[in-house]
């Protein structure tokens, strides 16, 4: 029974987190940048908390990219670089790879 | 010697008789008015009484009569004088007679004194019944004055206390009055001022609204003409929405037909978009590879700097966000799938991308990423 209750929390939570990353990003497709990164920061550590990479890499990716939209270059360089260190298997990575390439000077 | 025996006796008789006339003459004479008389001082008159007059024609009555008998005994038994008293015998039969014929007529007069003494003493109690009658109505009407009097001095007193009362009391509402009445007035003057100020204003109102009747009548011919031209303009205003109208739905029907064939070739350009860019892939998947093979990102970012227009710009970060999730779309998952469809039909994606392709813009190279962008997320 507490089995079962634990792991009705645990997807009560998952989908709580999993809206949350919604929303952010809806957030930063309406081009609302600070609003978003707010949101997201503390998203990749529950993320990264429960063990699921691809939502971790794709939260911390996106506050990258408002840092980078925000003109906050050096902060966007570093999670994109931390993006494709840390979650290197992840769509997350590829795509943080190829902004970070388009960002520093060739 | 003959006259002085009859001189008492006429002047007892005229005192008498004037003593009777008197007292008829203040009987018959009308006594004073009360008020008159108890205003006159009345004089002190000398009061005999009526024991007095009563009996004082008696008393002379018999001191007359007593007067004669001595006389007649003294000349009768006298001393005797022989030789005279035969010379004067027939001198003193003459006398005898004579002072019987006095004593007749003394006891005639006698008698008429005691008639008239009767008379005068039924006059005397007459007098004296009207003068204590008299007396009577003096002593009532002193008392009557003095009550007057004092009643006078009364009501002149109560009359001087009511006209001080009065006078104090016509102070006092005069006062009182006075102190109503100034704020009135103060208030009336107010008003008389605003009523004046009010009346200035309903003149200079009046010409007001006879320049605005003025206005109002030139107005009024204006909006006349005005409808008239108005009334034609609209006849042939409405003669051109009929035209126009006929022209748009002709337009429409033309625009529809064009759409349909649009929608036609934009789906067939759409397919070998995809298909070239994907082969043998499909959905969420072709629209992903078919945009990495492209390069569409890379291409936005360089198109970005070289955006003309700040719409222009916003839509290429609109889509470039757009794009990057495509790209990190899980296409295993249709929840992800449908999550981002709807999200792009609620930005309005696609129907921007015309309106930027039509207004034309922005160069070629922007037109054609457009389009390619269309293509990829037309259909979700």
């Amino acid at each position: 029974m507490d089995l079962q209750s634990t792991a009705d929390r645990s997807v009560r939570l998952s989908r709580q987190r999993e809206a949350a990353l919604a929303k952010a990003v809806e957030l930063v497709t309406e081009l609302k940048y600070t609003e978003a990164a707010e949101t997201l920061a503390p998203l990749v550590k529950d993320f990264d908390a429960v063990g699921n990479l691809t939502r971790a890499a794709e939260a911390m990716f996106w506050t990258a990219y408002c840092h980078e939209k925000l003109d906050h270059r050096t902060q966007a360089e570093d999670l994109y670089r931390l993006v494709v260190r840390k979650y290197p298997q992840t769509a997350a990575s590829r795509q943080a790879a190829g902004r970070l390439s388009r960002l520093e000077p060739e | 010697m003959r006259a002085e025996p009859e001189q008492p006796d006429g002047r007892l008789e005229h005192l008498l008789r004037r003593w009777g006339a008197e007292e008829a003459a203040t009987e018959a004479q009308p006594g004073p008015l009360p008020i008159a008389a108890a205003r006159r001082p009345v004089p002190q008159r000398v009061k005999w009484g009526p024991f007095v007059l009563r009996w004082l024609p008696l008393a002379a009555s018999l001191v007359l009569l007593a007067g004669a008998a001595g006389m007649f005994l003294a000349a009768k038994y006298g001393p005797p004088d022989r030789g005279r008293a035969r010379a004067a015998r027939p001198s003193e039969k003459r006398e005898t007679r004579r002072l019987r014929a006095e004593l007749t007529r003394a006891t005639g007069e006698l008698k008429a004194s005691r008639t008239a003494l009767a008379e005068a003493e039924q006059l005397i109690a007459k007098q004296s019944k009207l003068f204590k009658g008299n007396e009577q109505l003096r002593a009532d009407l002193e008392l009557a004055r003095i009550e007057f009097r004092e009643r006078d001095a009364d009501l002149r007193k109560e009359i001087r206390g009511l006209n001080e009362h009065l006078t104090a009391a016509k102070a006092q509402l005069d006062a009182e009055i006075e102190k109503r009445v100034a704020p009135l007035k103060k208030t009336i003057a107010d008003k008389e001022t605003e009523l004046e100020k009010a009346v200035a204003s309903l003149k200079q109102s009046e010409k007001q609204l006879g320049d605005l009747t003025k206005d109002l009548a030139a107005a009024r011919q204006e909006q006349k003409k005005l409808r008239e031209r108005l009334d034609s303009e609209a006849a042939r205003l409405r003669r051109m929405h009929e035209t126009a109208s006929a022209g748009r739905l002709r337009a429409e029907t033309r625009l529809s037909a064009m759409q349909a064939q649009q929608h036609v070739l934009r789906g067939m350009l759409q397919r070998r978009y995809l298909a070239a860019g994907a082969p043998g892939a499909a959905g969420v998947r072709a629209r992903q590879l078919a945009a990495r093979k492209n390069h569409l990102l890379r291409r936005c970012a360089e198109l970005r700097r070289r955006a003309h227009s700040k719409s222009a710009r916003k839509l290429l970060d609109t889509l470039e966000v757009v794009l990057t999730r495509l790209d990190l779309l899980d296409a295993n998952k249709s929840s992800e799938a449908d999550a981002f469809t709807a999200s792009v039909k609620r930005v309005g994606l696609i129907p921007r991308i015309d309106e930027v392709l039509l207004a034309g813009d922005e160069g070629p190279a922007a037109l054609a990423w457009l389009l390619e962008t269309q293509l990829v997320l037309m259909g979700m």
